[in-house]
């Protein structure tokens, strides 16, 4: 019972997360250069068409009239029609073949950041001040401080200057392969579904090379936030009485100190999440995968504003909706939570 | 006989871990308690604690710890120095490694090129010695920005509490909560990229991580004795706010400042990275911007600028860690 209240509870807060984020993308369309109106007039115009066309887009209205528009708008999935990327075409149709992509990219790098990071700080928070420790550290410290993009292009100048050529670096898939059926644009779902398996494994030989960045992206930080967060588990009284009552150290590490120094790695990753986003346009530009990164960058590099305006409102609610599973999961595994 | 030489040893021992230890913290606690002289309380204490048995930990830890932080140290005073003295340091002036001209092709290390040739025949190594100063300033304008309006809002909101605290705080954690560089590129494309721009909305960003440390600090301090009697004494109630609450959340605004200034030189660089620099100075990430398309053909072009980008954001780093241990080893297990 008080897990379906906590996660109600939890709902109740995200809407003033979504008016503030529609506060600030309503403020993104006021500042936009030039008049709306006029960009839609004909070449030769009069007042009276100026007028009637101010009348039908609703700028006429007072202001909070036209937020109460522009809010409907954005709930309703009504964007407008792209500029520049994809001439007359409705950002939501773009959105909505663009977005898939992008998410299975994360979630593969993410799943197997977690998993690898998570083994990597145990470990490292275990033997704290040994000697592989210390050379853990050091590499997870360079590329701390490293950014997404750098990281991406020592990647690149290392694959430059080495003979060995086998993995496909740019692109999704081997070109002259036809595109599988699309049933729900997320292409290993739609080769799965088509039953294309060729072009499933065609296109996951071709994300060797991203997905590994977007994961060392990730691992660093997930790795030195674990190998702090088991460094002060193992401090804790119950782990001394564990020693004392004569439980090995590996179940201690397995049992008691694994799990109870995984919610402060939810919290952080959920902190940090944003400077994942910061690396999955960085890499999707660079690799030159179709997602939702790629979608963006289009469109801020051609100022292509209803596109803009849509994919920062796409962004935020994938950033709300995973910051809403990081509570949940949260909760699941730390009781606590629940009874305040 | 063979216990007094054992004594002498262990007193040997003893004097040598003194002396060790003091050789590394003299310059950290006089840094202390020249800037923070709340924090002398702290260093009785810690004196307490020196004459107590210490634990035995390896004497090359503790060494490379502190070269550790001194190799920061010495990387932050060579970029620094690179960004005033960078004009009579470069090889090439300002126009010749700023020019819109065909100056020549992208050519490989020569002896008139130290680094090679970048977009147009332009000096790499005068660019990367002009970039430094750019970055350093845009960061730490950013910086400034935002830590100023932080400590502002976040003192007003924990110093009056109540609604005003509520609402300012709980907008101040959504807008932390949110992908800060997908926002600021959505601005800049909007608004245009000069350097304006980039360091006010950088600033912006930053402004609520600061808010939410200031007030946290407020709170600890607000309800003390002596705030009570600064009060009574008839204290104005801004000079309460800087004179006697802000001095207490002062340590840990300046530990993350020195971090942030390395994020901020992460963000800058993927800001123009992605095409938003102003392109009357020259910076680092535009540099890797117009090497992008030819890493093929001039991966030396691109290999400089990322180099300077990562050493300095590293020497940042170093820094936060090595003044966090300083003013704060509480916070300590974090890093």
């Amino acid at each position: 019972m008080s897990r379906i209240r906590f996660i109600l509870r939890r709902l109740v807060t995200i809407i003033p997360t979504l008016l503030v984020i529609l506060v600030i993308t309503f403020f993104m369309t006021r500042l936009l250069p030039g008049d709306p109106v006029m960009m839609r007039m004909p070449e030769k115009w009069t007042w009276e068409q100026y007028y009637a066309e101010r009348a039908r887009l609703g700028l006429d209205q007072p202001i909070y009239i036209q937020f109460f528009i522009f809010v409907g708008d954005m709930m309703s999935g009504n964007w407008g029609i792209s500029y520049t990327v994809a001439k007359d075409w409705p950002v939501w149709i773009l959105i909505n073949q663009r977005l898939p992509r992008s998410l299975e990219i994360m979630a593969i790098s993410m799943i197997i950041a977690i998993f690898l990071g998570l083994k990597l700080g145990k470990y490292t928070g275990a033997n704290k001040n040994t000697k592989k420790d210390s050379a853990i550290r050091i590499f997870t410290y360079i590329f701390v401080s490293m950014p997404a993009f750098i990281v991406i292009s020592f990647f690149m100048q290392i694959y430059i200057t080495t003979p060995f050529k086998f993995l496909p670096m740019f692109g999704y898939k081997t070109p002259g392969y036809p595109e599988p059926p699309q049933i729900t644009y997320s292409r290993i779902l739609d080769c799965l579904l088509s039953g294309q398996i060729y072009l499933l494994t065609d296109y996951l030989w071709h994300l060797i090379i991203p997905v590994s960045s977007l994961v060392i992206i990730q691992l660093v930080t997930i790795s030195r936030q674990m190998r702090a967060s088991t460094i002060a588990t193992l401090e804790e009284d119950y782990i001394r009485t564990a020693y004392a009552k004569g439980v090995k150290r590996r179940q201690i590490l397995k049992k008691h100190a694994f799990k109870n120094s995984i919610p402060p790695i939810i919290i952080l990753s959920g902190m940090g999440f944003s400077v994942v986003l910061g690396g999955l346009i960085a890499v999707e530009v660079i690799y030159q995968l179709p997602g939702m990164g790629m979608l963006f960058y289009d469109a801020i590099r051609r100022s292509d504003y209803p596109v803009i305006i849509a994919a920062v409102w796409v962004f935020s609610i994938v950033v709300i909706v995973f910051n809403f599973f990081a509570d949940v999961l949260i909760m699941i595994i730390d009781p606590r939570i629940r009874l305040k | 006989m063979s216990e007094t030489t054992q004594e002498k040893q262990e007193e040997l021992e003893y004097v040598n871990e003194i002396s060790n230890l003091k050789l590394s913290s003299r310059f950290s606690n006089g840094f202390k308690l020249l800037f923070f002289p709340k924090s002398r309380l702290e260093h009785f204490y810690s004196r307490d604690v020196e004459n107590l048995p210490r634990k035995k930990s390896s004497k090359i830890r503790r060494m490379l710890k502190s070269s550790f932080t001194f190799t920061g140290v010495i990387i932050i005073f060579l970029i620094i120095s690179l960004a005033i003295f960078g004009p009579w340091i470069a090889p090439y002036s300002y126009q010749a490694a700023s020019s819109r001209y065909v100056l020549g092709r992208w050519a490989p290390p020569s002896p008139e090129h130290l680094l090679g040739t970048g977009y147009a025949g332009r000096d790499v190594l005068s660019r990367i010695i002009y970039g430094t100063s750019t970055s350093l300033t845009i960061a730490l304008l950013a910086v400034s920005i935002s830590v100023f309006f932080g400590i502002m809002l976040g003192l007003v909101a924990g110093y009056f509490g109540k609604w005003f605290d509520s609402i300012i705080m709980r907008i101040l954690d959504i807008i932390l909560a949110f992908p800060g560089i997908v926002f600021a590129l959505a601005f800049l494309a909007i608004i245009g990229s000069t350097i304006e721009h980039i360091v006010a909305i950088l600033g912006v960003i930053g402004i609520p991580f600061y808010a939410r440390l200031t007030r946290s600090s407020v709170l600890k301090v607000k309800e003390l004795d002596y705030i009570a009697a600064a009060k009574v004494s008839g204290a104005k109630t801004w000079r309460i706010m800087v004179r006697h609450i802000l001095p207490n959340s002062i340590q840990p605004i300046i530990i993350s400042m020195t971090f942030d200034i390395g994020r901020l030189i992460i963000s800058v660089a993927t800001l123009a990275f992605l095409g938003f620099a102003d392109n009357r100075y020259i910076t680092w990430g535009s540099d890797l911007f117009l090497a992008r398309a030819y890493i093929y053909e001039a991966p030396w072009a691109m290999f400089w600028p990322s180099v300077m980008i990562s050493i300095s954001v590293i020497g940042f780093m170093i820094i936060g860690d090595g003044l966090r241990d300083i003013l704060d080893p509480k916070d300590q297990v974090l890093t």
